[in-house]
């Protein structure tokens, strides 16, 4: 009997400790602070209108606006999306939706605006001349955008042959579509002189653009990684065996790429290479999932990158200052991805908070208070230090929080 | 503390007194299975404690949940028996997704009254398998359990239990991380011995 138990409890341990059964997280404090999940997706936010008062957003693959009215939140269907052909690009301060639009009987989009209202009832209005030059762009058969923030969004749009994106910065006050194609793709080479098929082309951070393809021809080839950047210069292609799960997210001044667990670093000095960034990769156990934006009007501004576990902060334009992870343990295990409403500030005492509203997968809104923001002179690096507490981040509450009007009326 | 346990040791006499002649001899077996449900009773972190299933403010942020085990033990005296003990918990968090605790313990029990009717004190001590969500964790686990047995036959019994069970999830290079999980299950059990 004694052998067969030592067998049995030998055999356990085996077993146990063939597993990677310890995610060193802190298991009872994640079931602890999981909240209420609303049952619900939250991909993109288009914009703002009606003075701010409302938010218009892609709930379940339909429109959605969120208001406030009185202390709750609420949230009213616009238009179902399932069955339509329609996709939302933005919504002026005006309420006017600039969508793209793609007839059964066509394989090409044409692009419209129209007013909710107008959208609600399927009074659509095509706007197929689009570029402010006079250029009519047509034969349109691959279209992307993205939504960076309140007023910015890049679109990737093109033919079979020919891909174009750009960036439309004044979305608030956009009273047309222009659609000028700043930077055609169609001579990106990668590091071999090969051309790349940009049909999965990702688009991120605000100024960059990121390609991949897959060599389908050859097994165990590396994906390609391409990143463009607004201005025109398009880098040579890296090999990086880019994994389509991982998201890269950037900024300004370089951009990032989780990549086997470990987190890479592109730097704005040399595209043709990169860096794996060092100090924290250990903590990356799950991959970066979405820009934060962080006071977005300071030349000197923080970036703050949010994956599954936390949120860290990068002190833009200092190369020098190695990036932190700020882990939250009262996060919600179930952020996926959010979209940037607003920001606003409060005050604590005699300190100042910023108060970063974001829509969110599953959990509707959350706020990201940061602060209190101190500014330290580092030689000619300015920097901000910002202090996380377990409070941070939160269900957003227009109790607690405060109208959603007073986040979007002063968000950049 | 000792105000406590000359009590509790003079009741326990009082009940070996009312088991009269011992049942079990060395060497005697007993397997158990248990079932029930279990509460949660509190969650302690960063020195805050909160009591008691629920989403509210203070509250544990667990629902009510299931709890089974199965034990083996074998006599040593005539009222000691050691053994080991498999568990399973579950319950949900606010988010309805399942928290699970599995318990493998070493199982120490005293068996004070003993015969037609069993009154088993246990305590055991051993590692735990925590899970959430994608989060797991291999910890401490202790259990405490008092019970009341009816046998209908000379082997088989049937009986009502229950106790504490305790998971401390210690990190000893992130203090931060640390807290401590209390369940108290309230099980039936069926009992063979041999």
């Amino acid at each position: 009997m004694k052998k067969i138990n030592m067998l049995l409890i030998t055999l356990i341990m085996i077993l146990l400790s063939s597993c990677n059964l310890d995610s060193n997280q802190g298991v009872l404090q994640m079931a602890y602070n999981a909240t209420h999940k609303t049952g619900y997706t939250i991909t993109d936010v288009y914009g703002t209108y009606d003075n701010g008062t409302k938010v218009l957003m892609n709930r379940d693959h339909d429109l959605w606006y969120a208001t406030t009215e009185g202390n709750e939140l609420k949230q009213v269907k616009v238009k179902d999306l399932t069955r339509s052909m329609v996709t939302p690009i933005f919504i002026n301060e005006s309420g006017t939706l600039f969508y793209a639009y793609r007839e059964d009987s066509r394989s090409e989009f044409r692009f419209g605006s129209a007013s909710i209202e107008d959208i609600s009832s399927e009074n659509f209005s095509f706007i197929d001349n689009l570029n402010q030059e006079g250029a009519e762009l047509q034969g349109i058969t691959k279209f992307y955008s993205t939504n960076l923030n309140l007023d910015e969004c890049l679109i990737v749009y093109g033919t079979d042959k020919e891909t174009y994106y750009c960036k439309i910065t004044d979305k608030r006050t956009a009273s047309s579509l222009s659609l000028s194609g700043e930077v055609g793709l169609t001579n990106l080479k990668d590091h071999a002189g090969n051309a790349i098929d940009t049909r999965a082309a990702t688009i991120f951070g605000t100024d960059a653009l990121f390609v991949y393809y897959e060599d389908s021809d050859l097994e165990n080839t590396p994906d390609k990684l391409a990143v463009i950047r607004v201005d025109g210069t398009s880098p040579e292609a890296v090999t990086l065996g880019v994994d389509e799960d991982n998201i890269p997210m950037g900024y300004d001044g370089g951009y990032f790429i989780t990549f086997d667990g470990d987190l890479y670093q592109f730097n704005d000095q040399s595209n043709n290479g990169y860096d794996r960034i060092g100090g924290f990769v250990s903590d990356l156990r799950y991959r970066i999932n979405h820009r934060l934006v962080l006071s977005n009007d300071d030349p000197d501004r923080n970036v703050g990158f949010m994956y599954r576990n936390g949120v860290y902060v990068r002190v833009v334009n200092d190369n020098n200052v190695r990036p932190r992870i700020l882990s939250i343990d009262n996060n919600d295990n179930d952020i996926i991805s959010t979209s940037y409403i607003g920001h606003t500030e409060t005050t604590k005492g005699e300190e100042t908070y910023d108060r970063y509203l974001y829509a969110t997968q599953n959990n509707s809104f959350i706020i990201l208070e940061v602060g209190p923001g101190t500014l330290n002179s580092l030689g000619s690096n300015p920097r901000y230090e910002y202090q996380v507490d377990d409070s941070m981040l939160q269900q957003y509450n227009p109790r607690v929080h405060g109208d959603i009007s007073q986040y979007t009326a002063s968000s950049n | 503390m000792k105000r406590i346990l000359i009590p509790l040791m003079l009741f326990l006499a009082a009940l070996s007194g009312l088991g009269a002649a011992s049942y079990y001899d060395t060497g005697s077996q007993i397997f158990t299975i248990t079932a029930g449900v279990s509460t949660p009773m509190s969650y302690t972190s960063h020195g805050e404690s909160m009591f008691w299933p629920g989403s509210g403010e203070g509250q544990t942020h667990h629902t009510v949940g299931g709890i089974g085990a199965l034990s083996y033990q074998i006599f040593v005296t005539p009222y000691l028996a050691i053994g080991g003990e498999l568990g399973y918990q579950f319950d949900f968090s606010r988010s309805g997704d399942v928290s699970t605790n599995v318990p493998i313990t070493a199982k120490l029990t005293y068996v004070p009254v003993q015969g037609d009717f069993d009154i088993p004190i246990s305590l055991g001590l051993g590692m735990d398998y925590i899970s959430y969500d994608s989060y797991s964790k291999i910890s401490f686990g202790l259990t405490f359990e008092v019970g009341f047995r009816y046998y209908f036959t000379e082997s088989w019994g049937v009986g009502i239990n229950t106790g504490l069970l305790v998971v401390p999830e210690v990190y000893f290079d992130r203090a931060e991380k640390n807290s401590v999980m209390t369940y108290i299950p309230a099980t039936i059990s069926v009992t063979y011995r041999h």
